[in-house]
Formats: structure tokens, sequence, C-alpha cells
């Protein structure tokens, strides 16, 4: 996780891949969890996937967001243009940690 | 084998401020019940408090608020469902013959660090479960056409509800246009749209069949227990998001364990935490068809959430699944006064965590 988030903070979109068995771990951690091997290589991802739904929150100042599906890990992220509807190809635009630490992640239409 | 009872039920009022901490909170239902121990002789041998608030050796301090030292004492945490998992350790417990007895606590406070989920990294900074909620929502919307009308029914039907429920939160009857012009928070869901995380505290005493006899001539037997643990995190959640999945598997085994058909289920307490997650746990527990919840809102057969749900009571996570059990038990023995459901006899519970990443379902006669 630590990893991630270092990567993360850097803008950078590195997620952990089993050497031993190339399972993806989402959400990231520290062993496989399928083989359970700590043999694990923060990987680049092809940062282009598929909106699966899409909202708009009113919350604060108002975002368009949606949940992307991206080389089979989903993420909730910031959408930065309207008019994408379900099933349109997006790709992770922008990453990194906010001025809380927290994690976010905005697409654009591919 | 040995039945699995729940020989009484309390439960405090749930409330937008207190001063109490979780212990003096959690305290509040269990008075009457013990004072029933006392005058049956009866020895609680299990005390678990269910909270999902941070608080260390909390089962034990409450065990010494009450003047019982109890076997086992533990605390548990499993967020939103913490309530029903504690029923389902203290029946094994007792199932297993090292307990006789457990009281079940369920207790939290508003502030507690449970209603917001920072450790799902996935979900970026949509770390609040109005989020998820609202992608659930536009999923039925698009694929079986659900109306923000059928969702804005459901909150109008549990506050209706919850104006006759003395310990309610919120006793104020709302309508279809109240919910529908509320605070948008995230298309669709509006602010009425959501339960709202309070104070509160609510306990059952469970047993087996000989103390059972001992203390009441109207004991509930837990009849079927399912519960599925899918994920922790909203990405591994469901690939579809038109169900939920864990509730579909918790109903299935729930149901696999007694004779009790869906058809026999007179009362249920589900878990409303948005109007849209009780319009799929309609389908997801088998009550009505995949895609028809929204219409089943208007139904008539089956009663659900009498006491107002979480949406019409308030929603303090670790006491929400013990406060809709005693609500259950308290409608199949006749004693939920002007809520009281006619010919009560088989209830079921249903209640759910983090977006329905893990499901715990009661069935109860
Ligand atoms: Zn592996």
């Amino acid at each position: 996780m630590k990893e991630f988030l270092d990567f993360l903070s850097r803008g950078k979109f590195r997620i952990p891949i089993c050497d031993n068995c190339h399972t993806k771990i989402w959400p990231p951690s520290n062993i496989c969890n399928n083989c359970y091997s700590k043999r694990i290589r923060m990987s680049k991802l092809d940062r282009k996937g598929r909106l699966i739904e899409h909202s708009e929150s009113f919350i604060g100042e108002n975002k368009n967001l949606g949940l992307v599906e991206m080389s089979g890990i989903r993420i909730i992220g910031v959408l930065s243009e309207g008019g994408l509807t379900p099933g349109s190809v997006v790709k992770l635009k922008k990453c990194g940690l906010d001025k809380n630490n927290s994690p976010y992640y905005e697409f654009s239409s591919a | 084998m040995s039945k699995i009872a729940i020989i009484d039920q309390s439960t405090s009022e749930f409330t937008r401020d207190t001063s109490l901490s979780v212990q003096e909170l959690a305290c509040d239902p269990c008075k009457r019940i013990l004072r029933n121990c006392k005058d049956s002789s009866m020895k609680i041998d299990a005390v678990i408090l269910s909270t999902t608030s941070d608080i260390q050796y909390g089962s034990t301090i409450l065990s010494e608020y009450l003047g019982i030292k109890p076997i086992i004492s533990q605390r548990l945490d499993n967020l939103c469902n913490s309530g029903t998992n504690a029923i389902v350790s203290a029946y094994s417990l007792i199932k297993s013959g090292l307990c006789k007895t457990a009281l079940v606590v369920g207790a939290d406070i508003r502030e507690t660090k449970g209603s917001q989920l920072l450790w799902d990294i996935s979900r970026g900074s949509f770390t609040l479960p109005v989020y998820w909620a609202a992608l659930f929502a536009k999923v039925h919307m698009r694929r079986y056409g659900t109306t923000e009308e059928q969702m804005a029914s459901v909150a109008v039907k549990n506050r209706k509800n919850a104006y006759l429920n003395r310990n309610a939160l919120f006793r104020k009857k709302v309508s279809v246009d109240d919910v529908m012009n509320s605070k948008k928070l995230v298309e669709p869901i509006k602010m009425l749209d959501c339960s709202y995380i309070c104070n509160g505290a609510s306990a059952i005493l469970l047993s087996n069949e000989e103390e059972a006899k001992k203390y009441t001539d109207r004991p509930v037997w837990i009849e079927g227990i399912g519960s599925s643990t899918e994920a922790a995190s909203f990405s591994n959640v469901s690939s579809e998001l038109s169900c939920v999945q864990s509730t579909k598997k918790a109903s299935n085994m729930a149901f696999s364990m007694t004779n009790i058909e869906r058809e026999q289920i007179d009362v249920t307490e589900l878990h409303d935490a948005f109007t849209i997650m009780e319009i799929l746990a309609y389908e997801d527990l088998g009550f009505c068809q995949k895609g028809e919840g929204g219409k089943f809102v208007s139904q008539n057969n089956i009663v659900i959430n009498p006491r107002g749900g979480l949406i019409g009571t308030g929603h303090p996570l670790g006491a929400t699944g013990v406060a809709q059990t005693v609500e259950i038990c308290e409608q199949l023995k006749g004693l939920a006064g002007k809520r009281q459901v006619n010919d009560c006899k088989s209830g079921l519970v249903h209640n759910m965590s983090a977006a329905g990443s893990s499901s715990l379902v009661l069935i109860l006669s």
C-alpha cells in the first residue's frame, strides 16, 4: 500500500502484480491475494478503461464522477468532461494525492 | 440439536446529540433485561458488544458497569452489520455448549469513524456512502426503469412507520414531494433518500431451550442464519451493480436452513441505508423478481420496516442490526403496540455493510 501511495503522490499509477501468478492485486497490498506470494512488482497498467456508471455530485463543488473498469480493476474517479455514457471508453488522465493526502483519479474520454 | 432462542429485547431512544460514552449508552437497554434476569436468577454467560466505535476492552467495561461477570466478553465490529454478526457469535457460543445465555448489546455514537470509508482507496476522494448508493441507483434506473418517485415512496413509507415508533429519530411524516424537493446530494440521491448516522443502543438476550423455558413463555426462535462476505472494497463488490450479491447469498443460505418459505414471512426489517438499497433488497432477498423492486414498494403482503427502518429510526452503525432484531422480536411477541402487524408468525432481518460488500440474514419465528 505504501509503495502504491508513493507512486501516486508523484502522479504515477502503479499497482502490485504478483511475479508468481500474475494476479493484479487491487486494492493494493503487499501480498498476493491468490497465491500469497510476496514476490510482487509495482507495474504500469493500460490506462484505458470502460465507464460502468456515472453520476453528478452536488456535495461541495459540483463534480461528475464515474466507476471505471480499467485492465480488470475498478476505480471511482472524477470525469473531467460531460457527455460520457456507460460503456464509453475512457482513460486515466491524472492521479495523485489531494491536500488531505487522499487519492484522486481523473478520467477523460480516450 | 437444541434450538437457540431470543428471550428478551430492548432498545433505547435514538438521538442526534448525546453527552454519553458508547459504554454508557450501551447500559440503557440492558437495565430492564438484567432486572428480569435477577428476578429469574439467570446468569449472563457471555456479553458481546457490537460497535464500530474504537473502544478498547469495551464489552468488559460494559460488563463492569452492569455489575455482571460473564465467562466470555467480546467487542465485535463488522461495520454496519456488526449487530447481527454479534447475534450469530452469541448463537454459536450457546450452540457449542460453552454458554447457556448471552447478552448482545449494540451501541454507537454519531461521531463513529465507521461513517466514512477512508481505507477503500479504490473510491478515490468519493469516500461517503452516498456515492456508491448513487451508482447503484443509476444502474437500476437505466436497466429496469426504476424511478426517483419509487425511491421517494420508500422514504415516505419508512418515515410514516417511524411516526409510530417512540424510539425513532425522525417522527415527522414526509410526502413524495418533500423527498423529491429535498437537497440533491449525488444524482439521483437526495437528502431524504438517506439514513442518518445517530446515537443509539439496543440489546437482546439469547439462551438455549432449557434456560428459555425458565425465563419466558414466548421465546423467539432463531430458525435460519445466512451470511456472505464478498469483499471490503467497493471495487470488488459485484460485477453487476444491479444487485447485491452478498444479500442474495445470505438470503438463500438462511432459507435453506429452515422450512419457512419466503411467502410465509409476515414482517421484515431490511437495511435501507438509502431508499435504493431497500428496492434492491426486495429483489435480492427474493421477495420479488429482479427489476421489479421499484413497483414492489407499494405491495401489502409483507410488512417491511415497521419500526421505520434505518431511514426513519436512524442508523447508529453498531446498534442497527440489534435494533432491527428487537423490532422483529417485539412483532412476533405481539408487543409492538401501535406498530403491531396482525397475525405475525415469521420474520426476517437483513443487515448489510459497506456497499453490500457483506450481508447477514436472520429468520425468526
Ligand atoms: Zn500470486
